[in-house]
Protein backbone atom coordinates (compact mmCIF):
# COMPACT_ATOMS: atom_id res chain seq x y z
CA UNK A 1 0.00 0.00 0.00
CA UNK A 2 1.17 3.47 -0.82
CA UNK A 3 1.16 5.09 2.60
CA UNK A 4 2.95 8.02 4.16
CA UNK A 5 3.93 8.35 7.81
CA UNK A 6 4.68 11.87 8.92
CA UNK A 7 5.82 13.45 12.17
CA UNK A 8 7.61 16.52 13.47
CA UNK A 9 10.32 16.98 16.14
CA UNK A 10 7.73 18.43 18.55
CA UNK A 11 6.31 14.93 18.93
CA UNK A 12 8.15 13.12 21.78
CA UNK A 13 8.24 9.91 19.69
CA UNK A 14 9.69 11.65 16.62
CA UNK A 15 12.99 9.81 16.74
CA UNK A 16 11.35 6.38 16.81
CA UNK A 17 8.74 7.34 14.22
CA UNK A 18 11.39 8.72 11.88
CA UNK A 19 12.97 5.25 11.68
CA UNK A 20 9.80 3.67 10.29
CA UNK A 21 9.42 2.68 6.68
CA UNK A 22 7.47 5.23 4.57
CA UNK A 23 8.44 8.03 6.93
CA UNK A 24 8.53 11.61 5.65
CA UNK A 25 9.36 14.50 7.89
CA UNK A 26 6.63 17.15 7.97
CA UNK A 27 9.03 19.79 6.68
CA UNK A 28 9.89 17.64 3.66
CA UNK A 29 6.31 16.76 2.85
CA UNK A 30 5.35 17.64 -0.71
CA UNK A 31 1.97 17.47 -2.42
CA UNK A 32 2.25 13.79 -3.00
CA UNK A 33 -0.72 11.48 -3.15
CA UNK A 34 -1.08 8.27 -1.16
CA UNK A 35 -3.63 5.67 -0.14
CA UNK A 36 -3.24 6.21 3.60
CA UNK A 37 -1.80 9.10 5.59
CA UNK A 38 -0.53 8.31 9.09
CA UNK A 39 -0.07 11.62 10.82
CA UNK A 40 2.07 11.66 13.94
CA UNK A 41 2.60 15.40 14.04
CA UNK A 42 2.19 17.39 17.24
CA UNK A 43 0.76 20.71 16.15
CA UNK A 44 -2.18 23.03 16.71
CA UNK A 45 -5.56 22.54 15.05
CA UNK A 46 -5.06 25.20 12.34
CA UNK A 47 -1.85 23.55 11.20
CA UNK A 48 -3.64 20.20 11.25
CA UNK A 49 -6.43 21.63 9.09
CA UNK A 50 -3.90 22.87 6.52
CA UNK A 51 -2.33 19.44 6.43
CA UNK A 52 -5.60 17.50 6.13
CA UNK A 53 -6.79 19.71 3.27
CA UNK A 54 -3.91 18.36 1.19
CA UNK A 55 -5.10 14.76 1.49
CA UNK A 56 -8.28 13.10 0.26
CA UNK A 57 -7.19 9.65 1.35
CA UNK A 58 -8.07 7.94 4.66
CA UNK A 59 -6.14 9.42 7.59
CA UNK A 60 -4.93 8.09 10.93
CA UNK A 61 -4.04 11.13 13.01
CA UNK A 62 -2.52 11.89 16.38
CA UNK A 63 -4.93 14.45 17.84
CA UNK A 64 -3.34 14.66 21.31
CA UNK A 65 -3.24 18.46 21.23
CA UNK A 66 -6.47 19.10 19.38
CA UNK A 67 -10.22 19.33 19.61
CA UNK A 68 -10.62 15.92 18.01
CA UNK A 69 -14.42 16.07 18.05
CA UNK A 70 -14.44 19.10 15.76
CA UNK A 71 -11.68 17.87 13.45
CA UNK A 72 -13.42 14.53 12.98
CA UNK A 73 -16.64 16.31 12.00
CA UNK A 74 -14.75 18.58 9.62
CA UNK A 75 -12.60 15.90 8.00
CA UNK A 76 -14.66 12.75 7.47
CA UNK A 77 -11.61 10.92 6.08
CA UNK A 78 -9.98 10.79 9.57
CA UNK A 79 -10.75 7.18 10.29
CA UNK A 80 -8.69 6.72 13.43
CA UNK A 81 -7.67 9.30 16.02
CA UNK A 82 -4.91 8.52 18.49
CA UNK A 83 -3.15 10.23 21.38
CA UNK A 84 0.52 9.45 21.89
CA UNK A 85 2.14 12.79 22.72
CA UNK A 86 1.83 12.60 26.51
CA UNK A 87 4.13 9.89 27.85
CA UNK A 88 2.31 6.93 29.34
CA UNK A 89 4.26 5.16 32.11
CA UNK A 90 2.58 1.95 30.89
CA UNK A 91 3.41 2.65 27.22
CA UNK A 92 -0.28 2.77 26.30
CA UNK A 93 -2.13 5.25 24.12
CA UNK A 94 -5.79 6.13 23.63
CA UNK A 95 -7.28 5.20 20.27
CA UNK A 96 -10.64 6.18 18.80
CA UNK A 97 -11.90 4.26 15.77
CA UNK A 98 -14.33 6.10 13.57
CA UNK A 99 -13.90 3.28 11.05
CA UNK A 100 -12.12 -0.03 11.52
CA UNK A 101 -10.68 -0.41 7.99
CA UNK A 102 -7.11 0.41 9.01
CA UNK A 103 -7.14 -1.05 12.51
CA UNK A 104 -4.48 -3.63 11.63
CA UNK A 105 -2.26 -0.96 10.09
CA UNK A 106 -2.43 0.93 13.36
CA UNK A 107 -1.82 -2.12 15.53
CA UNK A 108 1.21 -3.01 13.43
CA UNK A 109 2.54 0.51 13.81
CA UNK A 110 1.91 0.57 17.56
CA UNK A 111 3.81 -2.66 17.94
CA UNK A 112 6.79 -1.12 16.20
CA UNK A 113 6.59 1.86 18.54
CA UNK A 114 6.19 -0.40 21.58
CA UNK A 115 2.75 1.07 22.33
CA UNK A 116 -0.44 -0.70 23.36
CA UNK A 117 -3.80 0.75 22.31
CA UNK A 118 -6.57 1.55 24.76
CA UNK A 119 -9.79 2.06 22.85
CA UNK A 120 -11.98 5.00 23.87
CA UNK A 121 -15.48 6.06 22.87
CA UNK A 122 -14.55 9.57 21.68
CA UNK A 123 -11.45 11.71 21.27
CA UNK A 124 -12.92 14.70 23.13
CA UNK A 125 -10.48 17.60 23.42
CA UNK A 126 -7.03 16.14 23.94
CA UNK A 127 -8.49 12.76 24.90
CA UNK A 128 -8.87 11.77 28.58
CA UNK A 129 -5.30 11.31 29.76
CA UNK A 130 -3.71 14.31 28.05
CA UNK A 131 -6.45 16.68 29.16
CA UNK A 132 -6.18 15.59 32.79
CA UNK A 133 -2.40 15.57 32.78
CA UNK A 134 -1.91 19.07 31.37
CA UNK A 135 -4.18 20.49 34.06
CA UNK A 136 -2.06 18.84 36.76
CA UNK A 137 1.15 20.07 35.10
CA UNK A 138 -0.27 23.60 34.77
CA UNK A 139 -1.07 23.71 38.50
CA UNK A 140 2.41 22.45 39.38
CA UNK A 141 3.77 25.39 37.37
CA UNK A 142 1.43 27.83 39.14
CA UNK A 143 2.80 26.45 42.43
CA UNK A 144 6.33 27.01 41.17
CA UNK A 145 5.43 30.53 40.04
CA UNK A 146 4.06 31.25 43.54
CA UNK A 147 7.35 29.93 44.98
CA UNK A 148 5.34 27.44 47.02
CA UNK A 149 8.19 24.93 46.91
CA UNK A 150 11.16 23.86 44.80
CA UNK A 151 10.68 21.80 41.62
CA UNK A 152 12.10 18.81 43.42
CA UNK A 153 9.78 19.24 46.42
CA UNK A 154 6.69 19.53 44.17
CA UNK A 155 7.54 16.36 42.27
CA UNK A 156 8.49 14.52 45.48
CA UNK A 157 5.19 15.49 47.10
CA UNK A 158 3.11 14.13 44.23
CA UNK A 159 5.19 10.97 43.87
CA UNK A 160 5.13 10.05 47.55
CA UNK A 161 1.97 11.74 48.85
CA UNK A 162 -0.48 10.45 46.23
CA UNK A 163 1.64 7.87 44.41
CA UNK A 164 1.64 9.61 41.03
CA UNK A 165 3.75 7.58 38.60
CA UNK A 166 5.78 10.69 37.67
CA UNK A 167 6.31 14.05 39.30
CA UNK A 168 4.17 16.56 37.35
CA UNK A 169 7.07 18.87 36.49
CA UNK A 170 9.31 16.14 35.15
CA UNK A 171 6.29 14.61 33.37
CA UNK A 172 5.69 17.98 31.68
CA UNK A 173 9.32 18.18 30.62
CA UNK A 174 9.11 14.68 29.16
CA UNK A 175 5.92 15.52 27.24
CA UNK A 176 7.33 18.81 26.03
CA UNK A 177 6.25 22.11 27.55
CA UNK A 178 5.19 23.39 24.13
CA UNK A 179 2.80 20.45 23.78
CA UNK A 180 1.43 21.06 27.28
CA UNK A 181 0.80 24.73 26.50
CA UNK A 182 -0.77 23.91 23.13
CA UNK A 183 -3.35 21.56 24.62
CA UNK A 184 -4.17 24.02 27.40
CA UNK A 185 -4.65 26.76 24.80
CA UNK A 186 -6.87 24.46 22.73
CA UNK A 187 -8.97 23.71 25.82
CA UNK A 188 -9.19 27.42 26.62
CA UNK A 189 -10.16 28.49 23.10
CA UNK A 190 -12.67 25.66 22.67
CA UNK A 191 -14.41 25.93 26.05
CA UNK A 192 -13.77 29.62 26.77
CA UNK A 193 -13.19 28.71 30.42
CA UNK A 194 -10.56 30.47 32.52
CA UNK A 195 -9.73 27.23 34.30
CA UNK A 196 -7.53 26.41 31.29
CA UNK A 197 -5.52 29.65 31.36
CA UNK A 198 -1.87 28.79 30.98
CA UNK A 199 0.49 29.70 33.84
CA UNK A 200 2.74 32.54 32.59
CA UNK A 201 5.87 30.87 33.93
CA UNK A 202 5.00 27.70 32.02
CA UNK A 203 4.33 29.69 28.87
CA UNK A 204 7.69 31.46 29.14
CA UNK A 205 9.51 28.19 29.80
CA UNK A 206 7.90 26.63 26.73
CA UNK A 207 9.31 29.23 24.34
CA UNK B 1 18.71 16.99 65.39
CA UNK B 2 17.74 14.47 68.08
CA UNK B 3 14.15 13.48 68.68
CA UNK B 4 14.05 11.32 71.80
CA UNK B 5 10.48 11.91 72.85
CA UNK B 6 7.61 12.79 70.53
CA UNK B 7 4.07 13.55 71.67
CA UNK B 8 1.07 12.97 69.44
CA UNK B 9 -2.19 14.70 70.30
CA UNK B 10 -5.19 12.84 68.90
CA UNK B 11 -5.55 9.06 68.62
CA UNK B 12 -7.68 9.03 65.46
CA UNK B 13 -6.55 7.51 62.15
CA UNK B 14 -3.81 10.05 61.47
CA UNK B 15 -2.61 10.50 65.06
CA UNK B 16 -2.21 6.82 65.81
CA UNK B 17 -0.60 6.20 62.41
CA UNK B 18 1.97 8.92 63.05
CA UNK B 19 2.56 7.58 66.58
CA UNK B 20 3.06 4.07 65.20
CA UNK B 21 5.58 5.29 62.63
CA UNK B 22 7.67 7.20 65.20
CA UNK B 23 7.62 4.22 67.57
CA UNK B 24 8.82 1.98 64.73
CA UNK B 25 11.68 4.45 64.17
CA UNK B 26 12.89 3.82 67.70
CA UNK B 27 11.56 7.08 69.14
CA UNK B 28 9.74 7.17 72.47
CA UNK B 29 6.17 8.32 71.84
CA UNK B 30 3.42 9.59 74.11
CA UNK B 31 0.03 9.26 72.42
CA UNK B 32 -2.80 11.22 73.98
CA UNK B 33 -6.41 12.11 73.32
CA UNK B 34 -9.01 14.18 75.16
CA UNK B 35 -11.27 11.13 75.03
CA UNK B 36 -9.81 8.31 77.15
CA UNK B 37 -11.83 5.64 75.35
CA UNK B 38 -10.59 6.85 71.97
CA UNK B 39 -7.04 6.80 73.36
CA UNK B 40 -7.33 3.17 74.48
CA UNK B 41 -8.93 2.19 71.14
CA UNK B 42 -6.12 3.97 69.28
CA UNK B 43 -3.45 2.12 71.25
CA UNK B 44 -5.26 -1.22 70.78
CA UNK B 45 -5.45 -0.66 67.03
CA UNK B 46 -1.71 0.07 66.79
CA UNK B 47 -0.95 -3.07 68.82
CA UNK B 48 -3.24 -5.11 66.59
CA UNK B 49 -1.51 -3.70 63.50
CA UNK B 50 1.89 -4.73 64.90
CA UNK B 51 0.52 -8.21 65.67
CA UNK B 52 -0.57 -8.59 62.04
CA UNK B 53 2.76 -7.28 60.76
CA UNK B 54 4.58 -9.75 63.01
CA UNK B 55 2.43 -12.61 61.70
CA UNK B 56 3.24 -11.55 58.15
CA UNK B 57 6.93 -11.62 59.01
CA UNK B 58 7.41 -7.90 58.45
CA UNK B 59 8.70 -7.43 62.02
CA UNK B 60 10.18 -9.89 64.51
CA UNK B 61 8.63 -10.49 67.93
CA UNK B 62 11.49 -8.65 69.62
CA UNK B 63 11.09 -5.68 67.27
CA UNK B 64 7.38 -5.50 68.06
CA UNK B 65 8.12 -5.76 71.76
CA UNK B 66 10.51 -2.79 71.39
CA UNK B 67 7.88 -0.78 69.49
CA UNK B 68 5.36 -1.41 72.27
CA UNK B 69 7.92 -0.22 74.79
CA UNK B 70 8.32 2.95 72.78
CA UNK B 71 4.63 3.79 72.54
CA UNK B 72 2.72 4.84 75.63
CA UNK B 73 -0.85 6.05 75.96
CA UNK B 74 -0.82 9.01 78.33
CA UNK B 75 -3.67 11.14 79.67
CA UNK B 76 -3.64 14.70 78.37
CA UNK B 77 -3.01 16.08 81.88
CA UNK B 78 -0.02 13.81 82.44
CA UNK B 79 2.08 14.49 79.36
CA UNK B 80 5.83 14.90 79.82
CA UNK B 81 6.81 18.52 79.48
CA UNK B 82 10.22 17.57 78.09
CA UNK B 83 8.94 16.36 74.71
CA UNK B 84 11.17 17.30 71.76
CA UNK B 85 8.29 17.47 69.32
CA UNK B 86 4.53 17.63 69.77
CA UNK B 87 2.35 16.89 66.73
CA UNK B 88 -1.32 17.79 66.90
CA UNK B 89 -3.62 15.58 64.81
CA UNK B 90 -7.10 16.45 66.02
CA UNK B 91 -10.30 17.76 64.39
CA UNK B 92 -9.87 20.52 61.74
CA UNK B 93 -11.28 23.29 63.93
CA UNK B 94 -9.25 26.46 64.43
CA UNK B 95 -10.74 27.35 67.81
CA UNK B 96 -10.13 23.92 69.32
CA UNK B 97 -6.60 23.76 67.89
CA UNK B 98 -5.83 27.22 69.31
CA UNK B 99 -6.85 26.05 72.78
CA UNK B 100 -4.65 22.97 72.50
CA UNK B 101 -1.60 24.92 71.30
CA UNK B 102 -2.03 27.66 73.91
CA UNK B 103 -2.05 25.02 76.62
CA UNK B 104 0.98 23.26 75.11
CA UNK B 105 2.86 26.55 74.79
CA UNK B 106 2.48 27.11 78.54
CA UNK B 107 3.21 23.54 79.63
CA UNK B 108 6.01 22.44 77.35
CA UNK B 109 9.68 23.25 77.83
CA UNK B 110 11.15 26.15 75.83
CA UNK B 111 12.86 23.88 73.30
CA UNK B 112 9.81 21.78 72.43
CA UNK B 113 8.78 22.04 68.79
CA UNK B 114 5.04 22.33 68.23
CA UNK B 115 3.58 21.08 64.96
CA UNK B 116 0.20 20.59 63.36
CA UNK B 117 -0.83 17.83 60.97
CA UNK B 118 -3.53 20.09 59.55
CA UNK B 119 -4.33 19.70 55.86
CA UNK B 120 -6.34 22.88 55.50
CA UNK B 121 -5.72 25.51 58.20
CA UNK B 122 -2.91 28.03 57.54
CA UNK B 123 0.07 27.38 59.81
CA UNK B 124 0.62 31.09 60.48
CA UNK B 125 -2.99 31.43 61.63
CA UNK B 126 -2.62 28.43 63.93
CA UNK B 127 0.45 30.04 65.51
CA UNK B 128 -1.33 33.34 66.28
CA UNK B 129 -1.91 32.81 70.03
CA UNK B 130 1.58 31.45 70.71
CA UNK B 131 4.44 33.26 72.42
CA UNK B 132 7.06 34.86 70.16
CA UNK B 133 9.73 32.25 70.88
CA UNK B 134 7.33 29.39 70.31
CA UNK B 135 6.20 30.81 66.99
CA UNK B 136 9.75 30.30 65.76
CA UNK B 137 9.47 26.64 66.80
CA UNK B 138 6.02 26.07 65.30
CA UNK B 139 5.40 24.51 61.89
CA UNK B 140 3.20 22.20 59.86
CA UNK B 141 4.09 18.52 59.53
CA UNK B 142 1.52 17.06 57.16
CA UNK B 143 1.59 13.26 57.01
CA UNK B 144 -0.41 11.16 54.56
CA UNK B 145 -2.64 8.21 55.31
CA UNK B 146 -1.55 5.52 56.14
CA UNK B 147 1.30 7.34 57.85
CA UNK B 148 3.33 4.16 58.36
CA UNK B 149 3.36 3.52 54.61
CA UNK B 150 3.08 6.83 52.77
CA UNK B 151 6.53 8.37 52.61
CA UNK B 152 5.65 12.02 52.16
CA UNK B 153 5.74 14.56 54.96
CA UNK B 154 5.01 18.14 53.91
CA UNK B 155 7.19 20.38 56.10
CA UNK B 156 5.35 23.70 56.17
CA UNK B 157 7.06 26.90 57.23
CA UNK B 158 4.84 29.49 58.90
CA UNK B 159 5.69 33.16 58.55
CA UNK B 160 7.69 33.11 61.80
CA UNK B 161 9.07 29.57 61.73
CA UNK B 162 12.88 29.37 61.86
CA UNK B 163 14.21 28.15 58.51
CA UNK B 164 16.83 26.05 60.32
CA UNK B 165 14.12 24.16 62.16
CA UNK B 166 12.48 23.18 58.83
CA UNK B 167 15.87 22.17 57.38
CA UNK B 168 16.77 20.09 60.45
CA UNK B 169 13.42 18.29 60.46
CA UNK B 170 13.65 17.67 56.73
CA UNK B 171 17.05 16.04 57.24
CA UNK B 172 15.77 13.99 60.19
CA UNK B 173 12.80 12.64 58.24
CA UNK B 174 15.03 11.82 55.28
CA UNK B 175 17.35 9.87 57.53
CA UNK B 176 14.39 7.86 58.83
CA UNK B 177 13.23 6.93 55.31
CA UNK B 178 10.50 9.51 54.73
CA UNK B 179 10.39 11.77 51.66
CA UNK B 180 9.95 15.24 53.12
CA UNK B 181 8.96 18.18 50.93
CA UNK B 182 9.33 21.68 52.31
CA UNK B 183 6.77 24.26 51.27
CA UNK B 184 5.36 27.63 52.10
CA UNK B 185 2.21 28.14 54.11
CA UNK B 186 -0.28 28.33 51.26
CA UNK B 187 -3.77 26.81 50.74
CA UNK B 188 -3.69 23.05 50.21
CA UNK B 189 0.11 23.12 50.60
CA UNK B 190 1.53 21.06 47.69
CA UNK B 191 -0.49 17.86 47.34
CA UNK B 192 -4.00 19.08 48.06
CA UNK B 193 -3.44 21.94 45.62
CA UNK B 194 -1.72 20.20 42.70
CA UNK B 195 -3.96 17.12 42.91
CA UNK B 196 -7.20 19.12 42.68
CA UNK B 197 -7.42 18.88 38.90
CA UNK B 198 -7.01 15.11 38.88
CA UNK B 199 -10.57 15.16 40.21
CA UNK B 200 -11.73 18.49 38.78
CA UNK B 201 -10.81 17.70 35.19
CA UNK B 202 -12.15 14.16 35.40
CA UNK B 203 -15.48 15.54 36.64
CA UNK B 204 -15.67 17.87 33.65
CA UNK B 205 -14.77 15.10 31.21
CA UNK B 206 -17.55 13.04 32.85
CA UNK B 207 -20.12 15.49 31.49
CA UNK B 208 -19.83 13.52 28.25
CA UNK B 209 -18.18 10.27 29.26
CA UNK B 210 -18.69 7.40 31.70
CA UNK B 211 -16.84 7.33 35.04
CA UNK B 212 -15.59 3.82 34.34
CA UNK B 213 -14.04 4.84 31.00
CA UNK B 214 -12.21 7.77 32.60
CA UNK B 215 -10.94 5.63 35.49
CA UNK B 216 -9.87 2.91 33.07
CA UNK B 217 -7.88 5.30 30.85
CA UNK B 218 -6.20 7.13 33.72
CA UNK B 219 -5.07 3.83 35.24
CA UNK B 220 -4.09 2.09 32.03
CA UNK B 221 -2.59 4.99 30.11
CA UNK B 222 -1.77 7.44 32.91
CA UNK B 223 -0.40 4.80 35.25
CA UNK B 224 -2.31 6.19 38.24
CA UNK B 225 -2.99 3.52 40.84
CA UNK B 226 -6.66 4.42 41.12
CA UNK B 227 -8.97 6.37 38.85
CA UNK B 228 -10.36 9.68 40.15
CA UNK B 229 -13.90 8.34 40.63
CA UNK B 230 -12.75 5.20 42.43
CA UNK B 231 -10.53 7.37 44.61
CA UNK B 232 -13.29 9.87 45.43
CA UNK B 233 -15.51 6.93 46.42
CA UNK B 234 -12.74 5.66 48.69
CA UNK B 235 -11.86 9.02 50.28
CA UNK B 236 -15.50 10.08 50.62
CA UNK B 237 -17.10 12.37 48.05
CA UNK B 238 -18.08 14.77 50.87
CA UNK B 239 -14.51 14.99 52.16
CA UNK B 240 -13.10 15.55 48.68
CA UNK B 241 -15.78 18.18 48.03
CA UNK B 242 -14.92 19.97 51.31
CA UNK B 243 -11.21 20.10 50.38
CA UNK B 244 -12.10 21.40 46.90
CA UNK B 245 -14.32 24.13 48.34
CA UNK B 246 -11.73 25.07 50.96
CA UNK B 247 -8.91 25.46 48.38
CA UNK B 248 -11.25 27.29 45.98
CA UNK B 249 -12.33 29.77 48.70
CA UNK B 250 -8.74 30.27 49.84
CA UNK B 251 -7.73 31.14 46.26
CA UNK B 252 -10.50 33.75 46.02
CA UNK B 253 -12.68 31.46 43.91
CA UNK B 254 -10.15 31.03 41.10
CA UNK B 255 -11.96 29.20 38.32
CA UNK B 256 -9.38 26.45 38.04
CA UNK B 257 -10.18 25.28 41.58
CA UNK B 258 -13.97 25.56 41.28
CA UNK B 259 -15.95 22.56 42.54
CA UNK B 260 -18.13 20.76 40.00
CA UNK B 261 -21.92 20.66 40.38
CA UNK B 262 -21.80 16.86 40.30
CA UNK B 263 -19.87 16.83 43.60
CA UNK B 264 -22.56 18.84 45.35
CA UNK B 265 -25.33 16.75 43.82
CA UNK B 266 -23.70 13.57 45.10
CA UNK B 267 -23.26 15.07 48.58
CA UNK B 268 -26.88 16.29 48.65
CA UNK B 269 -28.07 12.79 47.69
CA UNK B 270 -25.81 11.30 50.40
CA UNK B 271 -24.06 9.27 47.74
CA UNK B 272 -20.73 9.68 49.49
CA UNK B 273 -18.85 6.65 48.22
CA UNK B 274 -17.95 3.37 49.89
CA UNK B 275 -19.05 4.51 53.32
CA UNK B 276 -22.69 4.92 52.25
CA UNK B 277 -22.75 2.03 49.79
CA UNK B 278 -23.24 4.36 46.82
CA UNK B 279 -20.93 6.85 45.23
CA UNK B 280 -19.97 7.18 41.60
CA UNK B 281 -20.18 3.39 41.70
CA UNK B 282 -22.41 1.10 43.77
CA UNK B 283 -20.65 -0.59 46.70
CA UNK B 284 -21.92 -3.59 48.61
Amino acid sequence: MNKIIISNPQHPLFEQISKLENFVSLENLTDQSCELLIDFTAQDSNAKRKLFKKFNCPIISDLSLNDGESLLKEFRNIEIAISSVFPSPNLKAEVFYSLMTYKNELLDLFEKLDLKPIEVKAPGIGFIFGRTLVQIINEAWFALEDELATEDAIDTAMLFGVNYPRGPLSWGAEAGLKNTVQLLEELFSTTNQNRYKVCEKLKEASL
Amino acid sequence: MNLNLVTIIGAGTMGRGIAQWFAQCGVRVELTDANSEALQTGLDLVHSSWKKLEQKGKFSASEVSGFKENLKAVALSELSTSSDLVIEAIIENLEIKHKVFLDLDKRMGPKTILASNTSSIPITELATPLSKDRKARFLGLHFFNPATIMKLVEVIKGSETEQKLCDDLEAWFKEKGKKPAQCKDSPGFIVNRVARNFYGEALRIAEKREYSEIDHVLKEVGGFRMGPFELMDLIGIDINYDVTCSVWQAFNKEERFAPHHLQKEMVDKKHLGRKTGQGFYPHE
